[in-house]
């Protein structure tokens, strides 16, 4: 049929409903990575701070683990005050024998999964995925099925661990006599308001699901099994529960042999009481689920953290610091006699490029090329201009032709020198700074070790520079003038310096990452003549961005 | 209630009840994804990865509106972010072609063909398509998402429409030649 439209109505027409299942491995993908990301957020802090934080994670989790035991013991006894039957004897014996016989078999063959549906027929398989279906699409069934399924997660619980029931049957014989008291006395109120029986069908079916779920659930069971403290935990699950899996099964055998309409309404009523319960245990169950996983991953988390995606591993960063340049004894580079003068350290800047290679996760080696300035200055020089050339009387300096006329000396030492010669009066103003400005060009070579690598990270730093001198002067400070003098001679063009540090970084996009590193640099080998114990250091502030690919 | 439920588990990280969320929401954004996407491929990545916000956001989801609404916005964002890096060599004629109508038999017409001739557009053009015309944004709110301006959007819609338009025409007189 042709007819004119706009051809945004054909679109929207069509894709008015339209919906694609997506593939299959979809889903598989999708649960894989989740469950990396839980990994990666738990995990690595704990390994990575090894040992000992493993250690401590052990402890309390058996301490965890005992406390969640004693809870659910708890839960039962308190129920016991609640609760005295007496005539339920009979049903217990049969379920009892019901349970350890039949049920164990089917235990069995449902742990190896697949004879599964060897021993089902394949009607009862199409029932079961419908009622899944049902589960999640149809709100009335919601109710009933969604009930259903907790029965059925606890019934097999149970069946799977067959054997720890038989164990404790014995010491909790009394308890579960009054369990059933319970119940039996609740079905029977239940019966008397006669509830319709046209719920037998879906009762019916609810039962088929069990066997449904008891396939999914077993393949769960199994991969959990693995870790013994689950296994305690469920214990615990267990026991609680036996009564309601044993309630079951007397239903269904009444069910079969009966099929009275009061047996269709215990059915319901015991099947309401168990969802109650389960209620309580789904709680406690969950509690138990963080441990559950924390235990998973630590069995996989070795395997997990070698498969972890391959690093970038060439960074390159650029840094930017303010420089303390200090020494560690008092001296001075320049002259003995000004050993005891003050001295004022300016901060400076540094600034420069680097580069990294990371040899492996934890490892990294860093290179680059920093421009770096120092600069101190000697306070209390007494200086003098004459006016004729003097002899140099601070041999480390080399004065440049227009200062070939002065003369320093410090204030605190003797200035006999001076106070004789008759041209040259002491003037107390004549009183200023020598300052030496140092710049170096420093090529560092440092090794990285990372503590903690994740959106922040910690790492400790260890290596040493090669500095190579790039400017020399020394200049007289006075009165906020300043005028170069001339040049240190005793300065090393090459020296070297040995760093320790501290490296943090936040990673704060993607490749990008912001770092900050104070970094405490030793000067070696400064200067090649007796720099009268001057000691030199830097402290340096990096912080700069880098860029790893 | 029971979505609530499962929801709340999700944010748990109970991957029982993630994968009922997934089987809930999948065959819904994965028709999304198909239609803002290149092709199938890439429509399942951008499931997955989708897939993979929601559940890292979950636990951001208020209450407030559809849990189904929230996360087709999330998708569309996700995809969004795909594609709108990809700058399309722009042609902007001033002039918007004047809206036509399309004879067509609306039976001759599968949505696989329609799927497939929107997956061709460029990817801008696919877009303002999508969004304007399949999920009712306005031009304002698209030039807001993709950072254009409205008359961009405006434009790139009736390109759209017209590139679509042709390859419904040639399809169809392909149906006439190959029934007579």
């Amino acid at each position: 049929m042709k007819e004119n439209k706009n051809i945004e109505r054909i679109f929207q027409e069509k894709f008015k409903d339209f919906e694609a299942l997506p593939p299959e491995d979809s889903w598989d993908f999708i649960a894989d990575r989740l469950h990396k990301k839980k990994k990666k957020r738990i995990i690595p802090i704990w390994f990575q701070l090894s040992g000992v934080a493993a250690s401590i994670l052990l402890v309390g989790g058996l301490i965890w683990n005992f406390t969640a035991q004693n809870k659910t013991e708890q839960l039962p006894v308190f129920e016991n005050t609640i609760v005295n039957g007496k005539e339920t004897n009979n049903n217990e014996i049969n379920s009892k024998t019901k349970f350890s016989t039949d049920e164990s078999l089917v235990y069995d063959s449902k742990e190896k999964n697949n004879e599964i549906n060897s021993l089902e027929s394949d009607q009862q398989n199409n029932n079961k995925s419908k009622i899944y279906k049902e589960n999640l699409l149809n709100k009335q069934n919601k109710i009933n099925s969604g009930k259903t399924n907790t029965i059925i997660t606890y019934n097999e619980l149970e069946k799977n661990t067959d054997s720890n029931y038989k164990r404790k049957k014995k010491s909790n014989n009394n308890f579960k006599q009054q369990r059933f008291g319970k119940e039996n006395t609740e079905t029977v109120v239940v019966s008397n308001t006669k509830k319709s029986t046209t719920k037998r069908k879906s009762k019916f079916k609810s039962n088929k699901s069990n066997v449904g779920f008891e396939n999914e659930i077993s393949t769960d069971l199994i991969v959990a099994d693995k870790s013994s403290k689950e296994q305690q935990i469920m214990k615990n699950d267990i026991d609680a529960f036996f009564e309601q899996s044993t309630t079951n099964k007397t239903f269904v055998t009444n069910n079969d042999s009966i099929n009275s309409e009061t047996n269709n309404t215990n059915v319901l009523a015991s099947n309401e009481i168990i969802c109650k319960d389960s209620t309580l245990i789904a709680e406690v169950l969950k509690e138990t689920n963080p441990l559950e996983e924390l235990l998973k991953e630590k069995e996989v988390g070795k395997n997990e953290d070698e498969k972890e995606e391959k690093r970038s591993k060439w960074a390159i960063s650029t840094n930017a610091s303010p420089v303390y340049f200090n020494s560690l004894a008092e001296g001075s580079s320049i002259d003995e006699q000004f050993n005891s003068n003050s001295k004022n350290y300016t901060t400076t800047l540094s600034i420069g490029l680097a580069g990294s290679y990371a040899i492996n996760d934890k490892l990294s080696l860093k290179t680059g090329v920093n421009s770096i300035n120092l600069s101190y200055n000697t306070n209390d020089v007494l200086f003098e201009s004459r006016m004729r050339e003097v002899d140099n009387n601070i041999p480390t300096i080399s004065r440049n032709a227009n200062a070939s006329n002065m003369v320093f000396s410090s204030k605190n030492g003797t200035v006999n020198e001076i106070s004789g010669d008759v041209e040259n009066v002491i003037i107390d103003n004549n009183i200023g700074a020598l300052k030496q400005n140092i710049s170096y060009i420093e090529v560092p070579l440092e090794l990285s070790y990372k503590l903690i690598d994740k959106k922040f990270g910690v790492e400790i730093i260890g290596g040493m520079s090669t500095l190579f001198l790039n400017q020399n002067n020394i200049s007289l400070v006075t009165n906020g003038l300043e005028m170069e003098v001339g040049r240190a001679n005793n300065l090393n063009n090459i020296h070297f310096s040995s760093n320790v540090g501290l490296g943090f970084k936040y990673s704060f996009w993607k490749s990008f990452n912001a770092n900050f590193q104070p970094m405490f640099k030793y000067q070696i080998n400064t200067f090649n003549q007796n720099s009268s114990n001057f000691k030199p250091y830097f402290i340096g502030l990096y912080s700069g961005i880098s860029f790893s690919f | 209630m029971i979505i609530e439920q499962l929801i709340h588990e999700c944010s748990n990280n109970n991957t029982k009840a993630q994968e009922q969320v997934y089987r809930l929401l999948a065959p819904k954004l994965f028709s999304v994804c198909l239609k803002y996407s290149r092709n199938y491929e890439e429509a399942q990545d951008n499931l997955q990865e989708s897939f993979l916000i929601i559940f890292d956001k979950i636990n951001q989801y208020k209450n407030s509106g559809s849990f189904e609404g929230w996360a087709k916005r999330i998708v569309i964002n996700y995809v969004l972010q795909q594609y709108r890096k990809q700058n399309v060599f722009e042609i902007v004629s001033e002039k918007i072609p004047a809206e036509e109508e399309l004879e067509m038999d609306d039976d001759s017409i599968s949505l696989e063909f329609l799927t497939k001739i929107i997956q061709e557009l460029p990817d801008r053009y696919r877009l303002v398509f999508n969004l304007y015309v399949l999920d009712g944004y306005s031009h304002k709110e698209i030039s807001e998402m993709l950072g254009i301006n409205i008359g961009t959007s405006k434009s790139n819609l009736a390109r759209a429409k017209a590139i679509l338009k042709t390859k419904i025409d040639v399809n169809s007189s392909f149906d006439v030649k190959k029934s007579k």
